[in-house]
């Protein structure tokens, strides 16, 4: 009772005590909550440092790129976007006074810029002639300019040196004097003197001149009147010896016209004497050839005449001779006909047999043997006909070998029945994806199983557009093999795609085979009809 | 590859799928079973007899056997595949 009433005790007073703590705890937290919580945006903090730094990196990157090279192609190697802060930073350099100090700076107008280029682009403008020099003439001009330009320019003048040769010592003395004359004006200072020695100059040179002019033109005259005299000399010359030529030609010319006149009457006297030799000849040969055919012609009617009697009498017995021979001729052919007639007889028994072995539908376990004996009898009997496309036919017959060890040709319902054991396989198989791997076969295998089964042949639309699937082909086999059309049913299959077209190669091999046997049998049959 | 190919040549073309299928299913139970036998072991002998080894071996093996029966259909040529 006292351990209860303690234990009572115990848990009334703790309970106080913790009601008490739990008051304590209420008011210590309302004063904690009236305070708001700061809101601190670590993310936008984190953002910001981050666009900062980065500044301040590609910055100092780029000032330091712009002064050591070796550190500016790591820079724009391996840093994106350098390249284009390394532009900012340079254009930054190159216009520091403009950037920083935009009022200091004189902006240049628009106008002077365009001077300043148009300005650099001062050309010289060419003809369409082509630019042209002209030579300046020495002698004569540049003697009378110094006189012009001593009086309007008072300042140094330099003339030429005057080069003239010729052999007349008067004219070299004159030029010698007038060249000392210009040495000194070049040498001298003053400009008066010059003047008056260069007038004087001048007097002196006109007056050559005109003397010069005077011996030109005596010395002509004397020239022309020797050259005509001459001419007059060598013109009578020329005339006797014309007048000499001219009589020696015409003699020569007489003398060979007589020549030629002789030598032309003999010849014409030979070749008339000839041909009358050869007129006569002629007529002597036709004269004897008339006489023996005339013999001839008598000869030849005599003969006849001889003929026409003798073989009056021996008509009768020639013509007896050829109705004989014809008719054997008639009756080799005839043998003949009958013996091919009995020998198509035995080659369509035997083809028929052929077919009904093809045909028939008991597979029975020597039909191998039964079959290549048929073949080789066929074989046989054909020969000796002599038909190209039977010859061809029969030698593309499956060999002897082949058929015995084969068991011979499918018949139809064995056919059927491996079409109708390759079909589950042919339907696992219709569901497979290209590149097919584990997974698709599984796939292909399980989903299959759901798939519905098609049968009977298509409606027939104006549009052809028949199915190409698995299941579509399947159906369609199956009705032309109901129907035995084995060349359809052939050519369907051969249109498969892909797994089901590998999985079906064995059974088309085999209905292949007996479709051959089945078409060179029916040519053969053809053939033999037509040709019999 | 090789024995893939001398069994396609003696058996009909029908049963080519079938040839693979048994190729893959036989060389999956031995891959499977190797793999099993060998984090068996490795369990014992390195790992205290813990679990883990023994799925990681059976996981091995029922890969390896995934990629190379892949590898036979598609008839990539890529894997000689021997049990």
């Amino acid at each position: 009772m006292y351990a209860a009433r303690t234990r009572q005790s115990i848990t009334r007073t703790a309970f106080q005590a913790s009601k008490a703590q739990f008051r304590r705890q209420a008011t210590a937290a309302v004063p904690k909550a009236a305070k708001p919580a700061k809101k601190t945006h670590p993310f936008r903090k984190f953002l910001f440092k981050l666009g900062f730094y980065t500044t301040i990196a590609y910055a100092g990157a780029t000032a330091v790129a712009l002064k050591v090279d070796s550190f500016q192609d790591v820079f724009v190697d391996y840093v994106p976007l350098a390249e284009q802060a390394l532009d900012l930073g340079t254009y930054i350099s190159n216009h520091r006074e403009q950037i920083f100090n935009p009022e200091n700076y004189n902006f240049q107008s628009i106008n002077d810029v365009k001077d300043k280029l148009l300005a650099m682009e001062k050309t010289a403008s060419i003809p369409n002639s082509g630019a042209q020099s002209s030579k300046v003439d020495t002698s004569k001009t540049q003697a009378t300019e110094p006189v012009k330009s001593t009086t309007t320019e008072p300042t140094k003048l330099q003339i030429p040196l005057l080069t003239l040769d010729s052999d007349n010592a008067e004219i070299q003395s004159t030029v010698k004097s007038i060249n000392e004359f210009i040495t000194s004006i070049n040498s001298s200072k003053t400009s008066a003197d010059a003047g008056k020695l260069v007038d004087s100059v001048s007097n002196t040179v006109s007056d050559l001149s005109k003397k010069y002019a005077e011996l030109a033109s005596s010395k002509k005259a004397d020239l022309e009147k020797f050259v005509n005299d001459k001419s007059a000399e060598l013109a009578l010359q020329y005339d006797e010896k014309k007048v000499k030529l001219t009589e020696e030609f015409t003699n020569n010319l007489a003398a060979a016209k007589a020549e030629i006149e002789k030598k032309h009457n003999e010849i014409l006297k030979n070749d008339l004497q000839a041909t009358k030799e050869a007129i006569l000849a002629e007529a002597q040969n036709v004269v004897l050839k008339s006489k023996n055919d005339t013999i001839d012609e008598f000869n030849a009617v005599v003969a006849e005449k001889v003929e026409n009697e003798r073989n009056g009498k021996l008509k009768n017995l020639s013509a007896a001779i050829s109705r004989v021979e014809e008719l054997e001729k008639f009756e080799i052919e005839l043998s003949k006909t009958a013996a091919t007639y009995s020998n198509y007889k035995a080659i369509k028994i035997s083809v028929n047999k052929i077919q009904q072995i093809l045909a028939s539908n008991e597979p029975s376990a020597d039909r191998g043997t039964l079959l290549s004996k048929e073949l080789a009898n066929l074989k046989e009997l054909t020969a000796p006909l002599k038909n190209e496309l039977i010859d061809s036919a029969v030698s593309n017959l499956p060999s002897q070998e082949s058929l015995l060890r084969t068991g011979g040709v499918l018949t139809q319902s064995q056919l059927i029945s491996r079409w109708e054991l390759l079909l589950p396989e042919l339907r696992s198989v219709s569901l497979l994806p290209p590149n097919a791997g584990l997974l698709g076969h599984v796939s292909s295998i399980f989903f299959s199983k759901f798939l519905f089964a098609k049968s009977g042949a298509p409606v027939k639309t104006d549009n052809n557009l028949t199915g190409n699937d698995v299941e579509s082909v399947i159906a369609r086999v199956n009705d032309y093999l109901v129907k035995n059309e084995l060349d359809s049913a052939v050519e369907e299959v051969s249109g498969l795609k892909g797994w089901a077209r590998k999985l079906a190669d064995d059974w088309l091999l085999e209905s292949r085979k007996k479709l051959e046997l089945q078409f060179l049998v029916d040519v053969i049959d053809t053939e033999l009809t037509v040709s019999a | 590859m090789s024995s893939v190919e001398k069994q396609t040549i003696s058996q009909p073309s029908a049963s080519l799928v079938n040839a693979k299928w048994d190729i893959v299913i036989s060389n999956g139970i031995v891959k499977t079973g190797l793999g099993f036998g060998a984090g068996v072991l490795a369990s014992v002998l390195l790992f205290k007899r813990r679990s883990f080894p023994v799925w990681l071996g059976v996981g091995f093996g029922l890969g390896r056997s995934y990629s190379e029966g892949d590898s036979i259909f598609r008839e990539a040529g890529l894997r000689n595949v021997k049990a």
